[in-house]
């Protein structure tokens, strides 16, 4: 990418909260918690679909909120809704909405996951399958995404990344790793990687690899976020549930990763809405306290260079 | 590439437990709908195996769900251990068609009214408070009772006065005071009679009952 890859000139932003609507009060209340607010812009406004006019309701609460921490703090945009995995056309209108979005609250980079959700279903209705639902990695597949991350680089003036994906059945057959795969569309693409580290700790309890042997498969100079977060077990099966505070072995592999990825603007904390409330705000300042701590060293020697 | 056909079937296994278990029966025939080739179809096949299917399964419905209780929580709470069995009927014939909260909750909402009407449901006391939890949804999100599935016409009985952006009057069946009482809203028996029960939404964002 040489001297002018904007991946190497992203800000170093250091410890982030990720946005839900029962943390409203917590996050105007410890500002000094955080060094930047992420937040999922698909979930801040009503999308009534594709055709609909207004096809976008914004949600006046969140507005006001945003525009009162983006006095203080600069806003990452984390989207749900694109679906670049789905084998469709991109939604013209939904990256509209995220260069609006960018361009508001001058995000310094905005994400999305390497996935779909969204699809035709075959009675003609657009459908939502509700969770991030794997591609193969195949070449076909990577000409596709690609294609698709050209265009949201064009549109919206800010890196653009995508996260590696938590899955909870595996695809046989695939051309490629998921390592390769990435490797392959960020070089081709000039995109960066979110790499969430739950969602290879999840991956690696439920499908049984070693998260180290995994992650050196990656050109993590691409990684300019990360995410952590806690899950918990259900039927067997370790679920990204966002349900609270990180594993020791998250907190491990951060601190293995952490040397290796020179282009890091920032680590993400996530909880989701409902399990917040039974996390409560001191366990939550904790977690960001501990995530500021493992990364301060990074930030600082980064910063100074 | 068919990959269009194969995300249209992998999509199906979660929405349909149907078609996974006429893959687990039949195999590659319960596939033949969706436009696959070979290795597509023995992925499908796989994946149609696999426990971690089942992980994804319950992921998506969790969602769902969870849209319909947090939006509509009385209303849900009161149907208890009958509401596994509506939501499936619900799901069987409602495609997830997009992860609006209001929208779905309207729709669910639409479809015990009907229930309802016909006689095929009998829970005295729901249409109250899914007239409660839909007023209470609008109020929270500023949005027109029109907007929430809640009749705004003199007489149509949900509404008893025009509403503000911040108050709604609505027509109760039941007294509210019971309906509103404790954590088991069907535990208490309410009266039966016109009562009218007024929600405002406070400054801070927390709703305020006032019944009478």
């Amino acid at each position: 990418m040489g001297l002018s890859d904007p991946i190497s000139e992203i800000p170093r932003l250091g410890v982030g909260l990720s946005f839900q609507d029962t943390l409203s009060n917590f996050v105007c209340e410890h500002l000094d918690a955080f060094d930047y607010l992420e937040v999922v812009p698909d979930s801040l406004w009503d999308d009534r679909g594709r055709g609909a006019r207004p096809r976008y309701e914004e949600k006046q609460a969140f507005l006001d909120l945003l525009g009162f921490v983006a006095e203080h703090k600069p806003i990452i945009g984390h989207s749900i809704g694109l679906s670049i995995g789905t084998d469709d056309d991109i939604d013209p209108e939904h990256v509209e909405q995220i260069a609006t979005w960018q361009k508001r609250y001058q995000f310094p980079w905005h994400s999305d996951h390497l996935s779909f959700n969204r699809l035709d279903h075959a009675s003609g209705h657009s459908i939502d399958v509700g969770f991030t639902m794997p591609v193969p990695y195949d070449s076909a597949v990577l000409d596709l995404l690609a294609s698709k991350v050209d265009t949201m680089q064009r549109r919206v003036p800010a890196p653009f990344l995508l996260e590696n994906n938590v899955y909870y059945f595996q695809i046989p057959e695939q051309e490629m790793t998921e390592a390769e795969f990435l490797n392959r569309l960020t070089e081709r693409t000039g995109c960066g990687l979110l790499l969430d580290l739950h969602n290879v700790y999840v991956n690696s309890r439920n499908h049984g690899f070693e998260p180290r042997e995994f992650l050196e498969g990656f050109d993590l100079t691409r990684v300019v976020e990360m995410h952590i977060a806690g899950g918990l077990s259900v039927e067997g099966a370790y679920l990204d549930a966002h349900s609270g505070p990180c594993p020791e072995a998250v907190w491990d592999l951060l601190d293995w990763v952490m040397p290796r990825v020179p282009n890091l603007g920032g680590v993400t904390f996530e909880v989701f809405s409902t399990y917040y409330p039974k996390m409560g705000p001191e366990r939550l300042l904790e977690e960001l306290a501990r995530a500021r701590e493992a990364t301060a060293d990074h930030f600082a020697a980064t910063a100074a260079c | 590439m068919t990959l269009h056909g194969f995300q249209q079937a992998l999509s199906e296994l979660v929405l349909s437990s149907d078609l996974r278990s006429q893959v687990a029966d039949r195999g590659a025939d319960a596939l033949g709908a969706f436009d696959l080739d070979p290795r597509e179809t023995r992925r499908l096949l796989s994946i149609a195996e696999q426990s971690g299917l089942g992980t994804g399964i319950l992921i998506h419905r969790s969602f769902r769900l969870s849209m319909l209780v947090r939006s509509l929580p009385r209303a849900c709470e009161l149907l208890g251990a009958g509401l596994s069995d509506l939501v499936h009927d619900y799901w069987d014939e409602h495609l997830p068609l997009h992860y609006n909260f209001v929208w779905e909750s309207c729709r669910f909402a639409g479809y015990l009214r009907r229930q309802l009407e016909d006689g095929s449901l009998t829970e005295p006391l729901l249409s109250d408070l899914l007239r409660i939890d839909l007023a209470s949804m609008a109020l929270r999100r500023g949005l027109q009772p029109e907007q929430v599935a809640l009749d705004p016409r003199p007489g149509a009985g949900d509404l008893l006065e025009a509403s503000t952006p911040n108050r709604l009057v609505l027509f109760c069946g039941h007294d509210p005071r019971a309906l509103l009482t404790g954590d088991d809203p069907g535990a208490a028996s309410p009266s039966r009679g016109e009562y009218r029960l007024v929600i405002s939404r406070q400054p801070g964002g927390d709703l305020e009952f006032e019944s009478a």
